[in-house]
């Protein structure tokens, strides 16, 4: 192909964009729905993934110590499970650490006065475990079950763990198994309404085409200027999405911290940018490149 | 120039219906620069035979030739090249509705991979010929229908075609128009264009006194070297 064509299919393809209002508004919104929703569901994935360790981060095993505990004692104990490979992280906490925030939390509440009232710290200190995987929390459990450490336990804080890490386990799981699988059902649907409402809008084309052929266009001077026509309204409407998603993720960000558990969609957006860019624009160029060439072609035969 | 041999077209249609028979045998051959016009009711079949002599259509018996090749045969690669040696003029003008009047017979020339420098003067050049050259930016729907055949006319010459196929091009005209376009097809026939022309009204035919060739119910009921309207 020469330059002077290439130059006259570009240009084809641009006066096309500027010309078909319609057509290219249908186009470009269709393709922008779907980019915007495909950005959604990459910000769905990363908030499931965010809540998932963040529910993984609030279980734990809390274990009570006997009032007047030796400080030494409970670091022994704290030494011997951070030697125990399931263990991740174990926090101590003094009973005055326990007091003061308590009073922090209720300082403005009833349950301040009635500690007030009481004249004493009623608090125990403790030592709060964290497993690298849920399932453990069992084995840890069951270590600290052992004879040596309960001169000085006053209870171990799993009395409902069994039961509760399990669900939450299985439903941090289930969560991010449906959330991927909507995302997957989503992003089908997505390519598919896409595909057909931009073949829909190029069969309204078939007369266009068939005087193209009738005159003696070839191929390259058929579907070059609607390749170029696609990748324009993909192009655009992936800008659009962009930066309506940014704006979006700005102005929502603290509404929307509240409801995720502290899952701040502008950071995210701003630590994810790259990627979600080439998301955005790969899917917006790919949808409107592909079915602009795909409707175009069903024209093309003979 | 054109041959055509037995060309029988059957279009077959749906469930429980018979097939429709839209030539049958149909035979004649055109010789370079005449000036045919193919007459008939509608429905008759005439447009069936443009669309075949185009390659728009296959037949489903026979064979056509155009210059020695069978266009039965062609390939597909091969239908451009051969449609730049024809021009249409259509009914309903097939104009591409997105460009301007300019755009539109230009784009004829460029398909051709037309690498001359001078074909901003050719197409203005031709817009003049037919009368267009203040509508050069105009979009189709800024067009009277007598116009939009004057531009559909002019995509169809600007190529230098060696046949122009014309199917019911004064259908949507009103008398004085109808003259215009006349006028230009006779005019492009003289320059030595072969021109064929599909046509139900009597005036027409009666008016050209050229070679009449008859269709009625897909076959040939009469072909005359002056023809008169016979239905």
């Amino acid at each position: 192909m020469s330059k002077k064509t290439f130059k006259k299919i570009i240009r084809s393809g641009w006066d096309n964009f500027r010309r078909q209002g319609i057509l290219t508004f249908a186009t470009l919104f269709i393709i922008f729905i779907a980019v915007f929703l495909a950005s959604s569901l990459y910000l769905f994935a990363g908030s499931i993934y965010f809540l998932n360790d963040r529910l993984q981060e609030r279980i734990d095993i809390s274990v009570f110590f006997k009032e007047n505990t030796a400080r030494e004692d409970i670091a022994k104990i704290e030494d011997q499970l951070r030697a125990v490979p399931e263990v991740k992280k174990v926090d101590y906490v003094s009973a005055d650490d326990a007091y003061q925030k308590f009073v922090q939390e209720h300082k403005d509440d009833k349950y301040y006065e009635a500690l007030q009232a009481i004249e004493m710290n009623p608090f125990l200190a403790s030592i709060h475990i964290q497993a690298k995987n849920p399932s453990q929390y069992g084995a840890i459990s069951t270590f600290l079950k052992k004879d040596e450490f309960q001169s000085v336990i006053q209870n171990v804080n799993d009395y409902k763990r069994g039961t509760v890490i399990q669900k939450l386990t299985d439903l941090t799981k289930n969560i991010r198994t449906i959330g991927l699988a909507l995302i997957g059902f989503l992003s089908v649907i997505a390519v598919l309404v896409t595909f057909n409402t931009i073949k829909l809008t190029i069969f309204s084309q078939k007369a266009e085409i068939e005087i193209m052929r009738l005159v003696g266009a070839q191929r390259r001077f058929i579907q070059g200027p609607y390749f170029i026509q696609g990748l324009l309204c993909g192009l655009s409407a992936s800008l659009l999405a962009f930066v309506l998603f940014g704006a979006m993720a700005f102005l929502l960000q603290e509404k929307l911290s509240g409801i995720f558990l502290g899952f701040n969609m502008f950071d995210f957006y701003k630590a994810n940018l790259w990627q979600l860019a080439a998301l955005q624009f790969g899917s917006g160029l790919f949808l409107g490149t592909a079915s602009s060439l795909l409707a175009v072609q069903a024209y093309l035969k003979k | 120039m054109i041959k055509l041999e037995n060309v029988t077209k059957i279009y077959p249609l749906s469930f429980k219906r018979e097939p429709k028979v839209a030539l049958q045998n149909i035979s004649f051959e055109v010789e370079a620069g005449e000036f045919i016009t193919f007459c008939g009711r509608s429905g008759a079949g005439k447009t069936t035979l443009l669309k075949i002599i185009a390659c728009q259509e296959q037949p489903t018996e026979g064979n056509v030739f155009f210059e020695g090749e069978n266009l039965c045969k062609i390939k597909d690669k091969d239908i451009c090249a051969f449609r730049h040696q024809i021009g249409f003029v259509f009914q309903d003008y097939k104009l591409l509705s997105y460009k301007t009047v300019f755009e539109n017979v230009s784009y004829a020339l460029e398909v051709t991979d037309y690498q001359n420098g001078g074909m901003n003067d050719e197409v203005a050049q031709i817009l003049e010929l037919v009368g267009l050259e203040k509508q050069v930016h105009s979009f189709p729907h800024e067009l009277s229908g007598g116009e939009k055949q004057r531009v559909a006319i002019a995509r169809a010459l600007i190529h230098r075609p060696k046949v122009i196929l014309a199917d019911e091009p004064t259908g949507n005209l009103d008398p004085y128009h109808m003259r215009d376009v006349l006028k230009i097809l006779n005019k492009v026939n003289e320059l030595g264009t072969t021109v064929l022309l599909a046509t139900h009204s009597k005036e027409i035919v009666n008016s050209l006194q050229r070679r009449v060739i008859t269709i009625e119910e897909g076959q040939i009921r009469s072909d005359e070297a002056k023809g008169r309207f016979v239905l």
